[in-house]
């Protein structure tokens, strides 16, 4: 049944209760005063007064059918309005991760019934098109990686052919250096399109991230020398966390590489590793011009490398802080990032710590 | 030194071919599974390079299939799929080494040779180049007699660039080989690591031994 004829015959229902109990006690007072009139005469039929029987009315059999109609009303809109409710959390519940999980539906054919229907299918389309988008990445990343393997091969050769003139060397070199930051794309896009169809493999250990930590300011320190950048390790605290070493390692090394590229000579990096609660929480502070604030909420965003006056000269694929989170997230933790008061720009990324059993 | 490249996609094959001719090698050729399979037994092979993705038995079968038939000969697995899982699964399968796509020729050729070598179990355990020595073991290290402090990082890069003899690593090689890092790091790590060592080894004397290849890597030899 429609809900349109639900709520027609249920309205119809309760206004026809209603008639019947006014009804009822009309009949009711006329036949007593009916009665009266017959034993008494006139006179008897003259102590009513018009408006007191018409207020007896409306009070015995107009406010129990108002109230019906209200109690009735109230129940009839709750179920009318419940799977209203239960579309609009299922809808609320919806994101990237559960598109291809369709929403309960009553089967009963109602309008609701048939919008939940429309929903599902209109779900369905959007989880299409993001397995084909993904699938695409993965798809052209792969196909790519036979030919970019065919050009390095024959610009090495090239290169290292003896009758090669040096112009010529010269000429095959840097277009094999286009051949290599092409590759290091393609590798990073197959990554991220690995991440998002939760392919990314994970080798879990117990990992002391404060080792990480140490070497990677041990790194950061001989990245950033040449800048004349400080590195300072301002707080190390002992704490494990659950993970692949490896993808910590890159993570951590993507943050020092972009708190050395956005520096500036003479900067400063400060690095903290600290035990917050149930959390390992490792920060990484740079000088530097900071991003403008509208742009802060997009660094995580794929291909994003500032504005122009910012990142415009910094080599890089502005993919690696996309990668950092996919990596984070794969952990189960955060990261974020923000300009501090000061102006320097701080990530912070927090991972979940091993409990010693 | 026979060498059988099992690849269905000819450009790539022809290339293998030519760069391995070049080094020496006497190269054949199988363009699907079962026909590279039937070769490898047939035998006279002392490298197999396969690619993964092949039609007919695909290289992972393949070198099941040869293992389990007792062929002992060294397996190089190409793959253009993802690359940690697949390598751990070539090598469970009975690979020795594993080398994602794209790569350079002279890091398949650094693959080989380190191969041969530990097939050969020669391993030169004090290397030397000019007046230029470096012990293995200690990480003692002397140029024109004179002691060089190398950090741990800075001999793992020298020990790198002595084990190819002469020839070009590519920054990949040495990333993997140094911080044994799976990824690119994306930074200049490199770099700033190989100017740290010429530094040390090559600025107060010459000839210049850490020799950059444009595009290619890096050499330690000492005529360009």
């Amino acid at each position: 049944m429609t809900l349109r004829r639900r709520i027609l015959l249920y309205y119809s229902g309760t206004l026809s209760l209603s008639l019947v109990i006014v009804g009822f006690w009309s009949w009711f007072e006329f036949t007593e005063q009916r009665n009266e009139a017959l034993q008494g005469g006139a006179e008897a039929a003259l102590k009513h007064n018009p408006l007191e029987e018409t207020f007896e009315i409306i009070l015995y059999g107009g406010l129990p059918a108002i109230l019906l109609g209200i109690v009735g009303g109230g129940l009839l809109m709750r179920r009318a309005l419940r799977p209203i409710e239960e579309l609009t959390e299922a809808l609320e519940r919806t994101d990237v991760s559960n598109l291809s999980d369709p929403v309960p539906r009553s089967g009963n054919g109602d309008e609701l019934d048939r919008m939940t229907a429309v929903f599902n299918r209109m779900k369905e389309r959007l989880g299409l098109s993001f397995t084909q988008a993904r699938e695409f990445t993965l798809n052209a990343s792969h196909e790519l990686k036979t030919p970019l393997t065919i050009m390095h091969g024959t610009l090495e050769q090239t290169i290292l052919r003896s009758e090669t003139t040096d112009s010529e060397r010269e000429g095959a070199a840097a277009l094999l250096e286009e051949v290599q930051r092409l590759s290091a794309i393609v590798g990073q896009l197959s990554f991220l399109a690995r991440a998002d169809a939760g392919l990314m493999p994970l080798t879990r250990e117990s990992v002391a991230l404060h080792d990480l930590v140490r070497d990677l300011a041990e790194e950061a320190t001989i990245l950033a020398a040449g800048a004349d950048i400080t590195v300072t390790l301002t707080e190390c605290q002992h704490v494990s966390v659950s993970g692949d070493r490896m993808r910590l390692r890159q993570v951590l090394l993507n943050l020092a590489d972009n708190a050395v590229k956005y520096n500036e000579h003479g900067g400063g990096i400060e690095m903290a590793l600290q035990r917050q609660g149930d959390e390992a929480v490792f920060s990484i502070r740079n000088t530097g011009s900071a991003l403008a604030p509208d742009l802060e909420a997009r660094v995580f965003e794929r291909f994003f490398r500032g504005d122009p006056a910012h990142g415009g000269a910094i080599e890089g694929s502005g993919l690696g802080l996309s990668i950092a989170k996919s990596i984070v997230e794969a952990h189960g933790g955060t990261i974020a990032y923000e300009v501090l008061p000061d102006g320097r720009t701080q990530v912070t990324v927090a991972l979940a710590v091993v409990l010693p059993s | 030194m026979r060498l059988l490249i099992v690849e269905d996609e000819p450009k790539t094959a022809a290339l293998l071919g030519t760069a391995l001719k070049q080094e020496g090698f006497e190269v054949a050729w199988a363009e699907d599974g079962i026909k590279g399979l039937e070769e490898a037994i047939r035998g006279g092979f002392d490298l197999l390079l396969v690619d993964i993705m092949l039609p007919g038995l695909d290289g992972l079968g393949l070198v099941r299939e040869l293992r389990a038939r007792g062929h002992a000969t060294p397996v190089i697995m190409l793959s253009a799929r993802g690359e940690v899982e697949q390598r751990v699964e070539g090598l469970d399968a009975g690979a020795d080494d594993y080398l994602p796509k794209p790569f350079a020729m002279s890091e398949l050729m650094a693959r080989v040779r380190s191969l041969f070598r530990r097939n050969s179990q020669q391993k030169a355990m004090v290397h030397s180049i000019g007046d230029l020595t470096f012990d293995q073991a200690t990480r003692e290290t002397r140029r024109g007699g004179k002691r060089i402090e190398l950090s741990t990082r800075e001999s793992l890069l020298l020990e790198c660039l002595f084990r190819a003899e002469g020839s070009v690593v590519s920054r990949r090689d040495i990333i993997s080989a140094v911080w044994e890092y799976d990824f690119d790091p994306g930074s200049n790590l490199v770099e700033v690591y190989i100017r740290r060592l010429r530094d040390k080894i090559d600025r107060e004397a010459s000839p210049s031994l850490i020799q950059t290849v444009r595009g290619l890597g890096y050499a330690l030899r000492l005529h360009p």
